[in-house]
This record gives C-alpha cells, structure tokens and sequence, in this order.
C-alpha cells in the first residue's frame, strides 16, 4: 500500500525555461492591461449615455459596436493571460501580481535581460486610450503640475500635487518594504470606511450612481452574493449529476410559472443541456433564480401583454365569426368555445415566451461566466492583495483571500459561528497531503514533516472535512467524501490543532 | 491614500469580516503592501462596475428581443384567430 498520496508535479514545458515563461505572462499581462484601459475608457463613454439612448439608437451606436469588439478582444487576452499563468512557480505568480500597472509591468519586461522590445499588435498601437490612474508617471505628474500654474487652476493644480506626494510616498515604501504605516494613518482608514453617506433631506432623490445602480440593478446577483455563487459552483461542478440538476431546475421552472411538471421538467432539460453544450460550467438551478430575477420587470409586462392580446384576439374572432354568420356568430362563439380558444392561445403565447426565457437565461449565464470568471477574480484581483492580507491575517498567511472569506462565510452558515472558531480554512493545493506539506514548509516554522507525520495530520483534516482517503482505510465510508475526487482550490478546514502543529 | 482605501473597503463586496480582519491589523501591514492593497480594491471597483455595465449592456440587447417576442406574439394570434374562425364558421 502506498504510504503517500503522491503529489503531482507542476507540468514543465521542456522547450521553454522559467524566464521564458516569466516573460511570456508578462507579456501577456501587458497585452490585458491594454485592452483593460482602452475598454475601461469606452465603457465610461457609453455609460455616461447608455440610459438616455433608445433601443435603437443603442444599436446603431458606434461607440456601442467598438466597446463590443474591443471587450471580446480582452476577453480573449484574459484567457490567454490566465493560462500563462498556468506554468509559473508560485514565487513568479507573486510577482507579477505585485505588478500592479501596465507601467510597472513594461518597466519589468524591459529590465529582462535579453527581451527585446517586441512588435506590438496594430490594434494595440491604434487604441489611444486613457490612461489608468495606477499608470501615471512622475514626469506626467510634473507636467500636469507645470501646465495647472500656468493655466492657473488651482483645483487641478491641488489634485496633481496631492498625486505627486502619493507616488513618492510609494516610491519611499517601495524602497522599504519593512516600512508600517504612520502614526494615525489606520484611524484614517478607519474614519474613512466608516463615513456615512451625505443625504440631504430637502435635495431631490440622487440619479443613482455607476455603483448604486449595481447594487440596484443586479440585485439577485450581488444579493445572492458573488462569492458565494461561485464557491458553491465549484463544490458541485465535479460531482454534480445533470439528472438531479434538472430536475431541481424543473421544481423551480413550476414553482415560477404556472406549467405541468411535465412541461417544466422538458424546460429544464433544454436549459441543462443549452448550458452544457456551450461549455458553461454554471450551476442551472443556482443561476436560474438570479436569471429570473433580472428578466422578472419585463416578464411581467409581457404577461400582461399575453393578457391584453388573448382579450383583443377573443374580440377579433367574435368580430369574424359574425361576418360569417351574423348575429348567429355570437351563438356560435360559446363561452365553452371562447373558453377552448383562449387556453389554445395562452398556451402558444406562453411556450413562446418560454422560449425567449430559456435562450435569455443561458444568454445571461455566458456574461456571467465571461464576467465572474472565478480564476480571473482570484489572480489578477486577489492576488495582488494576498500579500496584504497575509500580513493581516497571521492565521491566514497561506489562505486565499476569496477561499478564506467565501469558506468562513459557507462555514458559518452550515454551522454556527462558534463552530468556525475551531479551524482554519485553506484553499486545497492539488490534494490534503500536499496542502499540508506546502503549509507546513512554507509556514513560520518551515517544517519538513516525515510521511508518518504527514498522514497522521492528514487524517485529522479528512475526518474534520467528512472525507476519507481509499488507501487508508477499509471501514464504511459511507456519507464520506473521497479525498481523491475533490476539486482544486477546495476549502479545507484545518483543525486548530493541526494548525499549531505547523506552527501558525 | 488612507481616506481612499477607506473608502474603497466600504465599498467592496468582501465579506464584512475580512474588512475588519484587514482594518483591525492594518498597522501591521508594510506601506508598500497597503499600496498594492489600494491597487488591489481599485481593480476590483473597476471589474465590477464592468460586470455592472455588460449586464447593462445585456439588458438594453434584450429590450429589443422582448419587443421582438410581444410582434410575434401578436403575429401568433392573428393566425390562431383565423384557424378558429374557420373552424367554427
């Protein structure tokens, strides 16, 4: 019997060295941060009219069309970046989230020795794009600075000074990375996070701003909580079974709408498979009540549009019939016939409603999944702020940001808040076995545990999780999950006891 | 850069414990990181307001599909009512 769960190896390409493939994400993180600013300035620029534009002025946008070409071209030089990621050593992966600009990002490529500056796609040298905030240079500042005196505004001329302090005080931490905050500087941030909101009671109701309409306008999404979504996508997405999943879409579909199990259970069938045959790794009865949520406004208007149609219809029919027949036309028309005649049209209106509902649920699904794109989230967002969180969390030095707090929060909920206090939640790094290895080697006391010591530690996380490992154990296993089918990234709890072991 | 990173913490969707995780232990952590904190959380602004404006984009897209629907629907009636009428003439 094998006494370790061996872990794998990280995949080396044997045609390209460590610098190479340092290189390669970088570059690949320039190209995104590109892309990123110029659909970040086309955005701001339909945003700002986006509301006041008719449907159709919408279509014929230009800017409209161009933000649509250049976010799938980021979309795409997302994935790219994200696989580039793939081949990297954990240390290389932090630095370049540390790169936190598109000019620190080229200051870092060109200080590689041997890289040259390279062709730049045409699309990238005909963007003229605003520059990110993150990206402005000192002599770009002193410019601004030079160009605010002259012209005499002051207001500006108080705005490029207050960023000039902010980039040398960067520069200054940079060079003393060791360096805390001064004095007053968390009562600041304190003071800050705690700021309620102006409301004057006299001044009219404020135009809701970007991030309110967020809050406002996908309420079922941001209610039923990004995180959370995601981290409960990923639990099932390995062990999901598609009949279970479409048959709890199903009970959904008919609690919504009034249908026959028969016809929600064939709705639900059509959604599942649409999601599965484009590649959407989205939980259907998850999303669906988010879908529905968003489409429920227009739903309803075109509930009473069916409504107002079946009246007018059952009008026009009358009208017919009594060109045929006359007056007979009313006796022909039986409240029995009228009655038939109805449930035939609500029936053909609805289906096409449905039809409309199914194709705009997965619809959402896809910008959902291109926008929440958890990977994405975790590395170019979280990663950057990991280091920071590391330094505030002691416990959590090796926990990932997003598994931590979307772990604690799932843990909390399925168990009480005091129950949380007995472990720590880590990211599982390719199995138990070697979570705990890089845990213990990385930790305060860098631990080379032997393998007896290892799968005693590991045997305490899998029976704190419910799991079990096949090769070590013949008893009933029975509710248990088995460790090796468990997906990468999975919150694990680590008994405190485990956790002291390591040495945190 | 204090005022901002308030400012930006309030405003993120991080769970409320983990903010106060980070405020609680903030003078701990070295200048240079809370400078990559405050790129962090303004990266996260901007990603989210770009979710907010694609299912924005997603919507005003949809109001023309919507339209679309209730013509057809009417389109729908027109022909069941003639089917009808011949059969109950």
């Amino acid at each position: 019997m094998a006494e370790r769960i061996s872990p794998t190896e990280r995949p080396v390409s044997p045609e390209k060295s460590r610098e190479e493939v340092y290189a390669e994400a970088l570059r690949t993180k320039r190209d995104v941060l590109s892309s990123h600013h110029a659909m970040d300035s086309l955005r701001r620029e339909v945003n700002e009219r986006i509301d006041e534009m008719s449907d159709e002025e919408f279509k014929q946008d230009p800017e409209v069309a161009k933000y649509g070409k250049v976010s799938k071209e980021y979309n795409k030089r997302r994935k790219l970046f994200l696989d580039s990621l793939e081949g990297l050593s954990d240390e290389d992966k932090e630095k370049i989230g540390g790169l936190t600009s598109l000019t620190k990002v080229e200051v870092e490529l060109s200080s590689l020795a041997g890289e040259e500056e390279e062709e730049r796609p045409e699309s990238l040298k005909q963007t003229v794009f605003e520059k990110s905030e993150r990206d402005i240079t000192a002599d770009e500042v002193n410019n601004m600075i030079e160009y605010s005196q002259r012209t005499g505004r002051l207001l500006e001329l108080a705005y490029w000074e207050a960023k000039k302090q902010e980039l040398e005080e960067r520069e200054d931490a940079e060079a003393s990375p060791d360096q805390t905050p001064p004095k007053g500087f968390v009562q600041r941030v304190k003071s800050a996070f705690a700021k309620p909101e102006e409301v004057s009671a006299e001044a009219e109701p404020k135009k809701p701003t970007k991030w309110g309409w967020f809050k406002e306008r996908a309420k079922g999404v941001w209610n039923f909580g990004i995180w959370e979504f995601h981290q409960a996508e990923r639990f099932r997405s390995k062990t999901r079974e598609v009949a279970n999943e479409a048959k709890a879409l199903a009970t959904l579909i008919q609690e919504e709408r009034d249908m026959t199990p028969e016809a929600a259970e064939k709705e639900a069938w059509e959604i599942v498979d649409e999601l599965n045959s484009k590649g959407l790794d989205i939980s259907a009865p998850e999303f669906y009540p988010v879908a529905s949520e968003i489409s429920e406004e227009k739903r309803k208007e075109n509930d009473e549009e069916i409504e107002y149609i079946i009246t007018t219809a059952s009008s026009e029919l009358l009208d017919k019939l009594q060109k045929y027949r006359g007056e007979a036309g009313q006796d022909v028309l039986t409240e029995e016939n009228k009655k038939a005649f109805q449930e035939d049209l609500r029936a053909q209106l609805n289906k096409s409603r449905d039809g409309f509902l199914k194709q705009y649920t997965v619809d959402l699904a896809e910008v959902m999944r291109r926008n929440l794109d958890e990977n994405w989230w975790r590395r170019y967002i979280w990663g950057t702020a990991e280091a920071a969180l590391g330094f505030a969390g002691v416990k959590f030095l090796t926990v990932k940001a997003a598994d931590w707090w979307a772990a604690a929060k799932m843990a909390k909920a399925a168990e009480g808040a005091e129950a949380a206090k007995d472990f720590v939640m880590q990211g599982m790094n390719e199995n138990v076995w070697h979570t705990l290895d890089q845990m213990a080697q990385n930790g305060p006391k860098h631990l080379n545990l032997d393998p007896a010591e290892l799968k005693s530690l590991a045997q305490k996380v899998l029976e704190t999780n419910g799991m079990f490992e096949s090769e070590w154990t013949n008893s009933l296993t029975e509710g248990l999950r088995s460790s090796r089918a468990l997906p990468q990234g999975l919150p694990l709890k680590i008994p405190t006891e485990v956790m002291a072991f390591l040495g945190y | 850069m204090a005022d901002r990173i308030g400012e930006l913490l309030a405003d993120s969707p991080m769970d409320d414990e983990l903010k106060q995780l980070l405020l609680n232990n903030m003078e701990k952590i070295p200048e240079n990181l809370l400078f990559q904190l405050k790129d962090a959380l303004e990266m996260e602004q901007e990603e989210l307001e770009n979710v907010a404006f694609e299912i924005k984009v997603f919507l005003k897209d949809k109001n023309a599909g919507w339209d679309k629907l209730a013509e057809e629907q009417k389109k729908a009636a027109n022909t069941l009512v003639d089917v009808w009428a011949e059969k109950l003439k």
